[in-house]
């Protein structure tokens, strides 16, 4: 079943200015339920601006985007919220842990602003995530001393926790060494077998046992 | 309480530069509240011009070399000098004959004198009422009792009464007062012959040969100088334990002429003929308030270019502050943003915590000048009011106005792939 269907999709920054950068330009592409892809290719290529776009962070330039059938790229930016909130959850490589905080204080982020998850229901949600990924223990812990490892892991859980349909991860692995790569693609390839649509952006070559799909994109299109 | 937890951790996190930004709205809000609190002082004498028929009237100034102590008591001269007693009697009937002029009331320069480094001569800040002309166009509201019996003298002292000070002492009755003379104290017999329609807040002082006059017996036990409370007395004077009353003391006459305002040319008339025999001169009182505004704002000149200096090195700091504050918070916003925050929700979370940011050091500041002027000794020149207020809120509005804009510019109409990029560097 198609859950992503882009159509001709152009993304350009700073459109109209000299400093204009025309990152995507026009990617067509399907992605079913449940599957689980990689999408490689060279640095700057656009990688990461597509999957801005599909995670709803970014509005495309030109182009449609439907999700789970709904077109996205004319939704208002108070619906992509919502959409942030309840349909996606981001893994990034090494953004968006706030260090400050305990690690499950990171995991109830999407929580705080889930309207249909009480504030005393909260912790619970979160410890039953951290339970599944066994990072129960490291709850109370400041993530500003957890290793790279169980800092990803605790993004994961955070992305996990208003089960979402789709996880998206913008080189989850780039700051681990291949053992932990490893072990965070085993985890999201768990994920996937239970039924979440994932779509990781990498430079790992040995992805392709993890993912049922590769996609390559070269200079803003797909090779 | 989602709410409170995004504000609290988002504040808490910061709450080093926070504290400090407190501390400065703060002393900024201190610094502006006691200026203001002169200015409002100033505004008290010219809302009572205002208020009163004085407005269609002009002030005569005698030359300088009058302003001493003039005593007339009733029937006899009082304070010595029959010749200076003369001369105003005679500078009297002589302004009164002045073309339009219609009457001449007394005044008493009870509140201060002050001098005029730029005129050089005296400028009136305040005045008492004196006679029956005076009295009838000042409008002092009363409730119960008649204005003129403030003249009338019948071996008590006359005395109008504040509404709360009423309460204690109803009209036609008696009250012992404690005067100082000579640095002794001397106990006097007044009479309530008025009561005031609200808590009035004009006080005249004894005049002549009285120093002072402790107001603590007026308003018994309870918190003294508190504007409540606050009587009106003719002013008067000992002579050998006995009371004398003043109908005039000081030379200053206050004019009435027909028509409305005087213009410039009728007053200029005035000054001539008076020049011309030395007698001194006319002011109006819208004059007469610019120049103790220009002398209250020369008088505290150091104090205002101190606030002005602290008001810019507060703002830049502030707002700095703030923007700063604010640009640290960015990854945290980033991260709500991405997980579903919408753009409403977050202006409202910002506003909040700004909100806490700038209103509790300046209700903080508000209540420690409120608080101080009433318990200081000597607050005979400021005065706490709606000023204090204004002043306040609009530090408050420009500050609230500033981050406002601030989250504006950071995060309206940004796309947050951007805001993201910006935070990996
Ligand atoms: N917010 C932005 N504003 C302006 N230009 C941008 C922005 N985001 C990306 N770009 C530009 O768009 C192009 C594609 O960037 P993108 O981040 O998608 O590449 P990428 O494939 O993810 O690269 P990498 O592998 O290095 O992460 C680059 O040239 C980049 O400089
Ligand atoms: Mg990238």
């Amino acid at each position: 079943m198609t859950y992503i269907q882009i159509h001709d999709l152009h993304k350009i920054y700073n459109h109209n200015t000299p400093e204009q950068i025309h990152a995507l330009k026009g990617i067509s592409m399907s992605i079913d339920k449940g599957e689980m892809l990689a999408i490689m290719g060279p640095s700057g290529s656009g990688k990461s601006t597509l999957l801005n776009i599909i995670g709803c962070l970014d509005y495309p330039t030109d182009g449609k985007y439907f999700l789970d059938g709904q077109l996205v790229s004319s939704l208002k930016q108070n619906m992509l919220a919502k959409i942030r909130n309840k349909q996606v959850g981001f893994v990034l490589q090494d953004f968006g842990i706030l260090n400050d905080r305990r690690a499950i204080e990171n995991v109830i982020t999407p929580l705080l602003f889930n309207k249909s998850v009480k504030w005393s229901d909260m912790e619970r949600r979160a410890y039953k995530i951290m339970e599944k990924l066994e990072i129960s223990k490291l709850a109370k812990r400041l993530t500003r001393n957890l290793s790279g490892g169980e800092k990803q892991r605790v993004a994961i859980a955070r992305a996990m926790v208003n089960e979402p349909e789709i996880i998206l991860a913008d080189e989850p692995t780039g700051a681990l060494d291949t053992r932990l790569s490893d072990e965070i693609l085993s985890l999201l390839q768990k994920l996937n077998r239970e039924g979440k649509t994932v779509i990781i952006v990498t430079h790992n070559p040995n992805i392709s046992k993890y993912c049922n799909r590769t996609l390559n994109i070269v200079d803003g299109m797909i090779a | 309480m989602k709410n409170l937890y995004i504000i609290c951790k988002g504040m808490w996190k910061n709450k080093g530069s926070i504290i400090v930004l407190m501390t400065q709205i703060m002393l900024m809000c201190l610094i502006f509240n006691i200026l203001s609190t002169k200015f409002a002082y100033v505004n008290q004498s010219r809302k009572m011009i205002k208020t009163s028929k004085l407005d269609n009237a002009v002030l005569f100034m005698p030359a300088e070399r009058f302003c001493n102590l003039i005593g007339e008591k009733t029937g006899n001269t009082y304070g010595g000098s029959e010749d200076i007693y003369n001369s105003y009697y005679e500078m009297k009937t002589s302004i009164a004959g002045y073309q339009d002029i219609t009457a001449v009331g007394t005044v008493h320069a009870g509140m201060g004198l002050v001098w005029d480094t730029e005129q050089q001569e005296y400028a009136l800040a305040g005045f008492q009422v004196y006679d029956t002309v005076l009295l009838e166009s000042l409008f002092l509201p009363l409730r119960e009792g008649k204005l003129r019996d403030l003249l009338t003298a019948n071996g008590t002292v006359p005395l109008i009464v504040s509404s709360p000070l009423s309460k204690m002492y109803g009209l036609g009755s008696q009250m012992d007062v404690t005067i100082g003379h000579n640095e002794e104290l001397y106990k006097v017999k007044t009479t309530v012959i008025g009561v005031l329609q609200n808590n009035y807040c004009y006080y005249t002082f004894p005049g002549g040969n009285i120093d002072s006059i402790l107001l603590s017996d007026l308003v018994e036990k309870r918190i003294s100088h508190s504007r409540d409370f606050f009587c009106i007395l003719p002013p008067f004077g000992l002579d050998d334990d006995n009371i004398i009353q003043f109908t005039a003391e000081d030379p200053s006459f206050i004019c009435f002429f027909e028509g409305k305002g005087p213009t410039d040319f009728l007053v200029d008339q005035w000054n001539n003929q008076a020049e011309t025999e030395g007698l001194g001169k006319f002011i109006t009182f819208e004059d007469m308030d610019s120049r103790e505004r220009k002398q209250i704002i020369i008088g505290n000149r150091s104090f205002i270019s101190l606030g002005l200096i602290v008001a810019l090195i507060s703002l830049i700091g502030i707002s700095g502050y703030n923007i700063l504050q604010m640009l640290k918070n960015r990854q945290e916003i980033v991260v709500y943003l991405m997980h579903g925050m919408d753009w409403p929700h977050l202006f409202f979370v910002e506003m909040a915590c700004n909100a806490i940011i700038v209103l509790l050091p300046a209700v903080v500041a508000l209540g420690a000048v409120k608080v101080g002027i009433s318990a200081a000794e000597n607050t005979d020149t400021m005065l706490y009011g709606p000023l204090n207020l204004i002043v306040t809120s609009g530090i408050c509005a420009a500050y609230i106005l500033v981050s406002m804009v601030t989250v504006l510019l950071l995060y309206r109409d940004r796309s947050l792939s951007s805001l993201m990029r910006r935070d990996e560097k």
